[in-house]
């Protein structure tokens, strides 16, 4: 197991650095750099920026600069905030962000495992169809709609929830829910599908005939088996959660790096773009190790030397 | 597979009749997925939905109530009534008409990006499939790193890039960027269900007869390919109209003076808290729409393989 999770690790390495490469040049392709939204400049002074920030090094020179910096964790100072480099930015981001998608899967497994299973555990009935039919509503309005709707309801009319921003719980519980309430409805589909698989089985109906506990038959049996489905589909979900993030958090005015992510592309604000895809790619390809071994360990039929 | 096995069971159900009454008529696999279709009711509504949406999306030019561009500035911001069904935006512009012209770029876009989708993906993945061993093997692990990365951040940056382009260019670049995020299930599905097909015995059997690869490929595998293959892009339609719903959103999909559901919806936002329908009714289109198409997909699932019906 040591050495799938090393094996994994290796791995990762070089997609991340296609993965920087590529946006790099991208970022470098766009046309309009970083200082020709300002008003324009007289041909010294910008003559001199860019050479302070080594725009005027031939491409590869900067490609090379820019992968020794990061060798060593630094991920250059912000174009457009001349005062603050990425790696503060990115500090001073991430943990909101890291917070709300957290929150979002969360929510998302809390409501949609339940929802599966009492499907499942009472197929074709009336609960069944109905929770059914509400998830692929969930599964098909788009999440800013969702949002929209619930300020809306909950921050304009009401007046319960706040409008926008991040910190108290009344600012946070209509992004949450609207980042999360995609996923609950696909979550809620597999675990239906797990689950119903699940409670065919032959060993479960010995279970019954044993005159076992309900209650005991789907969490000590059914579940682990069951919701093998729902760990396959985190890292999927993980990354359009984050995906979807940045969306939820324009919207709400939360003070993430998927916001920035997106201002600092249009901006093109080359570092903190390539440092925000750096950050994303590298904790997306760690969370999806980080599933594999979780399936791994619930599912016996699977051994990953 | 399917097929034979179709026949197999018309022939029993003829043999267990017995002879007082007729032969059951044989059937094909195509013939009893569209019976199994035509009886889930879910489906069969968001069928209709979906092909009357698609024939106003058709027909818009003639029937749209007022022109995409007119505007009426006296009539500015006005919330549904008999002349503007369903209100007007800041411009005065008639809001039905223009999610009518909206609907035809979003459901463009849904269908040109699965097309791009389908074809890259069926490509490689029946060419690994087909191929198996170690290229089937190099190929499939490719994939399988790319799957968990984020792609809406390259197709971002890819519309970046090319904010120059004229509006009417740039959806190109939606179909081919779009298209470019989905394959890799599709090309999934598609190794899987041909190193299935291979391995039958038809195949076999064609083979040996003397058939060659072409004609195996041709009259074999693809038909049999193609329910999954179908049943997959009718999944895929709405989860590209969802993304460039989001693209849209964020400025960077389609632009003035292109509208689709997501730039719609982005700009009634801006005055959510006065005139909510603004945003209400393009999400709401859009809502219906993609509810519409996931519910013919899952219902061509159920019907194409029945076996699968409760394990979704």
């Amino acid at each position: 197991m040591t050495r799938y999770i090393i094996r994994r690790l290796l791995g990762a390495f070089p997609v991340l650095l296609v993965i920087i490469t590529i946006t790099f040049f991208m970022m470098r392709l766009a046309p309009g750099g970083p200082f020709s939204r300002d008003r324009a400049l007289p041909e010294e002074v910008r003559a001199s920026i860019e050479a302070r920030y080594h725009l005027d090094d031939p491409l590869w020179k900067q490609y090379f600069n820019y992968m020794k910096d990061l060798a060593h964790g630094d991920l250059g100072p912000s174009f457009k905030y001349k005062d603050r480099s990425v790696n503060e930015i990115i500090a001073a981001g991430l943990p909101v962000t890291l917070k709300l998608g957290a929150m979002a899967l969360l929510f998302a497994l809390v409501i949609g495992i339940p929802a599966g299973c009492i499907a499942a555990l009472r197929q074709n009935s009336a609960i069944d169809y109905a929770s059914m039919a509400v998830s692929m509503i969930g599964v098909s309005v788009p999440n800013f709609v969702v949002l929209s709707v619930l300020i809306y309801i909950f921050g304009i009319k009401l007046k319960v929830l706040s409008v926008s921003g991040w910190g108290t719980w009344q600012q946070m519980v209509n992004p949450v829910i609207a980042l999360g309430l995609m996923y609950s409805a696909y979550i809620a589909r597999l675990s239906r599908a797990g689950m119903l698989e699940v409670v065919r089985q032959d060993y479960i109906r010995t279970a019954r005939a044993k005159g076992l506990y309900e209650w005991l038959i789907i969490t000590r049996h059914s579940l682990k088996a069951g919701l093998l489905p729902v760990v396959s589909f985190l890292g999927p979900a993980g990354a359009a959660i984050i995906t979807g993030s940045l969306v939820i958090e324009t919207i709400s005015g939360i003070p993430g790096i998927g916001r920035e992510f997106v201002q600092s592309a249009l901006n093109r604000d080359y570092t903190l773009t390539m440092g925000t895809v750096v950050l994303y790619s590298t904790f997306l390809i760690v969370f999806n190790i980080i599933v594999d071994i979780l399936y791994a360990f619930l599912d016996p039929r699977i051994s990953y030397e | 597979m399917m097929a034979s096995m179709a026949e197999d069971k018309s022939k029993q159900q003829g043999a267990e009749t017995g002879s007082e009454k007729q032969l059951v008529k044989g059937t094909s696999l195509w013939k009893d997925a569209w019976r199994r279709l035509l009886k889930n009711r879910m489906s069969v509504a968001g069928g209709i939905i979906v092909i009357f949406i698609a024939i106003v999306a058709i027909l818009t030019p003639w029937i749209a109530p007022y022109g995409f561009e007119d505007t009426h500035l006296a009539d500015g911001n006005l919330a549904p009534c008999a002349r503007y069904w369903l209100g007007t935006d800041h411009l005065g512009r008639d809001l039905l008409t223009r999610i009518m012209y909206g609907g035809r770029i979003s459901l463009m876009v849904g269908f040109v990006a699965t097309l791009v989708s389908i074809i890259i993906g069926v490509t490689y993945g029946a060419f690994a499939g087909f191929r198996g061993g170690k290229t089937d093997n190099a190929m499939m692990r490719i994939v399988d790193v790319l799957y968990g990365l984020p792609y809406m951040f390259l197709v971002i940056l890819l519309m970046v890039i090319f904010q120059g382009v004229p509006a009417d260019k740039k959806i190109y670049l939606l179909f081919i960027g779009l298209g470019c995020v989905q394959w890799l299930t599709m090309s999934r599905i598609t190794r899987g269900q041909t190193l299935s097909i291979k391995a039958k015995e038809y195949i076999m059997a064609a083979r040996t007869s003397g058939a060659g690869s072409a004609r195996i490929i041709f009259k074999h595998v693809i038909p049999n390919l193609l329910g999954p293959i179908i049943v997959y892009a009718t999944l895929t339609v709405p989860s590209i109209m969802l993304e460039e719903a989001f693209l849209s959103f964020l400025g960077l999909g389609v632009q003035a003076p292109m509208a689709s559901w997501g730039s719609l919806a982005s700009d009634g936002r801006q005055s959510l808290d006065v005139y909510p329908w603004q945003l209400i009714f393009p999400g709401l289109a859009l809502a219906i729409t993609l509810f519409s198409l996931n519910f013919i997909g899952d219902g061509l699932r159920d019907a194409l393989d029945p076996q699968m019906k409760d394990q979704k």
